[in-house]
């Protein structure tokens, strides 16, 4: 007879919503130590199954909104910047920060002061991208012509080392007596 | 000796006549195009030689009256230049048009940029500029050629002849990509 109330008692006593508050209130009692939620959750499914509790359209738009934020395919442009647009400008962000920051740049060379009205001005007309590329064309073309002058100067020191050489030689070699110019 | 023995070696004969001819040819055509280039040594080396001595040092001459801001006397030394002899591309060969070229174009230049001094009308810049491209036919292509069409072109755009001007900056561009073309390709064409 006495087991009727008892088990009651104990089944009351686990689904009570009174032992849920005195399950926390022990908890607190031991400075928040270990977790209680896996034993709660366990009376909530028997006390679920005992007593199925309805599901209002209110809460049921609530849980599934939040379900359709983690299934719904993501849009095209999402999926684009996750992949095929952040990956590359990455890449091309890092590149530039090597070749504009990292990268060693040899020093622009002193324009002549002639030549600094021309140097400096943006290339937005012809004449000006035509003056920017003779900038760039003539010490080359510089270098030829010293070069060429060179030889032009080792070739009249040839010829005048061969001059004097000749002078020198007595017009009379093969031994006709006379000297050069008639000195005895 | 068989008769066959004779064909072989007249044979013989005739391939080495035909490799001779062939050498004697191409040097001939080497020499004439190098001579039609003006690439050959100049036939009075001391004009070129002369010729650039002067120049260089007239041009150290400009860039220290420039560092001092003396445009007019760089313009005056620029044109008592223009005004002493220049060696025909016979006698001073091709590089002493380039240095003509490269004179003119500096002097010109220079008014541009200055037109307050020593002021010269659009015609006689165009003048100068004429008189330092001058009749040499078929050089070789350099940026001092191509700056004196350029700058002719700057003249003619001032002028409102857009259709010449366009003409002088295509003739300009032509040698510069001619240049350019050449440096990529790691030397002569």
């Amino acid at each position: 007879m006495s087991e009727g109330p008892e088990g009651k008692t104990a089944r009351r006593e686990v689904l009570d919503p009174d032992w849920e508050v005195a399950l926390r209130a022990g908890q607190d009692e031991d400075g928040h130590a270990g977790s209680v939620e896996d034993e709660l959750a366990i009376v909530h499914l028997f006390r679920h199954a005992a007593a199925p509790e309805s599901l209002g359209d209110a809460a049921f738009d609530r849980i599934w909104a939040d379900v359709e934020a983690e299934i719904a395919p993501a849009p095209w442009w999402k999926k684009l910047i996750g992949w095929r647009v952040a990956g590359p400008a990455l890449a091309v962000a890092a590149a530039a920060v090597v070749v504009v920051i990292v990268w060693p740049r040899e020093p622009l060379p002193e324009p002549k002061p002639d030549t600094i009205a021309t140097a400096e001005l943006p290339t937005e007309s012809t004449a000006d991208l035509l003056a920017a590329q003779f900038e760039i064309l003539a010490p080359a073309a510089r270098d030829d012509i010293a070069q060429t002058v060179d030889a032009g100067r080792g070739a009249l020191r040839n010829d005048l080392i061969a001059l004097a050489v000749s002078s020198s030689r007595p017009s009379g070699a093969e031994g006709d007596g006379k000297t050069v110019g008639g000195a005895p | 000796m068989t008769r066959l023995d004779a064909q072989r070696a007249l044979g013989r004969l005739r391939g080495v006549a035909a490799i001779v001819a062939s050498m004697l040819l191409g040097g001939v055509i080497t020499v004439v195009g190098l001579a039609q280039a003006g690439r050959l040594a100049p036939a009075r080396p001391d004009a070129l030689v002369a010729l650039g001595q002067l120049l260089d040092t007239e041009h150290q001459r400009v860039d220290l009256l420039m560092e001092r801001g003396d445009v007019p006397q760089a313009i005056a030394a620029l044109e008592s230049l223009r005004a002493g002899p220049w060696p025909s591309v016979d006698d001073g060969g091709e590089a002493s048009v380039q240095l003509r070229h490269d004179a003119y174009g500096r002097l010109v230049r220079l008014r541009i940029d200055n037109p307050k001094v020593d002021p010269k009308d659009a015609d006689q810049l165009l003048a100068i500029l004429d008189e330092g491209i001058g009749d040499e036919a078929a050089l070789e292509p350099n940026p001092f050629t191509a700056r004196l069409w350029a700058l002719r072109g700057e003249v003619l755009e001032e002028m409102g002849r857009d259709d010449e001007a366009l003409d002088a900056y295509e003739k300009a561009l032509e040698i510069n990509r001619m240049l350019l073309e050449r440096e990529l390709s790691g030397g002569d064409p």
